[in-house]
């Protein structure tokens, strides 16, 4: 993940420092994440997580630091934000509307063609659920369907935050299983608390404690007491 | 334009489905004509009722609008869409939301304050149509201030109905005009300044929309 190397780079933050109200999230962060690799930001609850993962999807812009995607700043290259699927703690769906018509209103905005749709809920085995609506479906259900509604447009980075967190262990693992179907070259980083997971999908590991970000390896190599070790100080 | 249509339409389908900014704007506008003939139901009095009615009924349906968007209004931002098109989406649903209430409460002002209105009918399109704008601008952009607050409901209308004031003076100067027999030449005065009230919060809700709902 960090270091040197010839491919090139699908993520590099550096420096980079978020402060809501004053009170900093994240502090000085530098992150390189090579292009087709996944990897696991590990962190206890407020650790920032989920900031850093907004940063990364441009939702919110760092006070400090720059963050580089592909190459580029996302903030001067808005388009950017087409090559990137977010699946975030909540639900980003219409709980309104049914399954596929969620699925279709993105696709449209992203200007997917139609197609994609039936592709996406094939690959995703949703298409029993394409008709009903959101707001009755369970939540690894809704879940699975974020997870589609993120890889429709087919983004090149693929972020997300707590995954399998509410999951039972059968749709945890349906929800693995779609999500390394769908990986192809896509670079993916996602937020856990539990290093189970992080060993379930990550070629990569970093861990985040109080807005920084430890040294990091391949989440096999890392020693659950390191781990554990890391989550109780930051809760001490 | 297409994004726009595509948000327009989704926008409609939810609220067809939920009828929860039409169901509360216009059970607040009932509530309203019917207490206000009640206490005064004077022909004189009815341009201030209408617009009394239209602008609380306003306040209270705007602020239901983002609640169905907090947590997709992060997919949205992250679509490849001028986040000002979101804006201008939700003012042509909140306007479209406002005339449907207009015109469900036409007959109520018609049959409790005065029959002129019937008479006047294709005139009083004019300043019905651009003070419905002017709620929907301002309210739209409002909404998009405090949609992350909590007292979202309590706040809109305090935030919102100072700032329609001039607006609402105009649409009550422009109605009152039409329902006396005035042609429309004698209220354009009032006409004009609420388009300029709709064209500068509508260019101030374009330019602000994306700094609003950052962060």
């Amino acid at each position: 993940m960090t270091g040197t190397g010839s491919a090139p780079w699908a993520i590099e933050l550096a420096g980079v420092t978020k402060a809501f109200d004053y009170r900093p999230v994240l502090r000085g962060l530098d992150l390189r994440v090579r292009t087709g690799e996944i990897v696991a930001v590990l962190g206890a609850n407020g650790s920032g997580k989920s900031t850093l993962l907004r940063v990364l999807a441009t939702l919110i812009r760092p006070t400090r630091g720059t963050v580089s995607l592909f190459g580029q700043d996302p903030w001067v290259v808005p388009d950017l934000r087409r090559r990137i699927g977010l699946v975030p703690h909540e639900s980003l769906l219409y709980q309104s509307l049914t399954v596929e018509e969620n699925l279709r209103f993105f696709a449209a905005l992203y200007g997917v063609a139609p197609a994609r749709v039936v592709t996406v809920l094939e690959e995703g085995d949703l298409g029993p659920l394409a008709g009903r609506r959101v707001r009755i479906l369970s939540r690894g259900q809704r879940q699975q369907v974020d997870v589609a509604r993120a890889l429709l447009h087919d983004p090149s980075l693929l972020l997300l935050d707590e995954p399998f967190t509410g999951l039972d262990l059968d749709a945890a693992a349906r929800l693995a299983s779609v999500i390394r179907r769908s990986l192809g070259a896509r670079t993916v980083v996602f937020a856990t608390h539990d290093p189970a997971e992080a060993r379930l999908l990550a070629t990569g590991a970093a861990v985040l404690r109080a807005g920084r970000l430890e040294p990091t390896a391949p989440p096999e190599a890392l020693d659950e007491a390191q781990l554990v070790a890391g989550f109780r100080g930051h809760r001490s | 334009m297409s994004h726009v249509l595509l948000l327009v339409a989704k926008d409609l389908r939810l609220e067809w489905r939920s009828r929860e900014i039409v169901m509360s704007m216009g059970l607040v506008a009932l509530l309203l004509v019917v207490v206000l003939a009640a206490a005064r139901a004077e022909a004189s009095l009815t341009p201030a009722a209408m617009w009394v009615t239209y602008a609380f009924g306003a306040a209270v349906g705007f602020a239901r609008m983002f609640a169905t968007e907090r947590d997709p209004l992060t997919a949205l931002l992250l679509a490849p869409v001028d986040r000002s098109l979101i804006y201008v989406a939700k003012v042509v649903t909140n306007w479209l939301a406002v005339v449907v209430v207009q015109v469900a409460s036409l007959p109520l002002f018609g049959a409790l304050f005065t029959e002129t209105v019937w008479a006047h009918l294709p005139a009083l399109a004019l300043p019905l149509l651009l003070g419905g704008l002017s709620l929907a601008v301002v309210g739209t952009l409002f909404s998009a201030l405090i949609v992350q607050t909590r007292l979202r409901d309590a706040l809109l209308p305090l935030l919102m109905l100072p700032v329609m004031l001039p607006a609402l003076i105009a649409a009550m100067g422009a109605t009152t005009g039409i329902l006396e027999g005035q042609p429309l030449a004698a209220v354009a005065v009032h006409l004009r300044l609420l388009a300029a009230f709709d064209m500068l919060f509508a260019t101030a809700g374009v330019l602000l929309f994306e700094v609003l709902i950052s962060e």
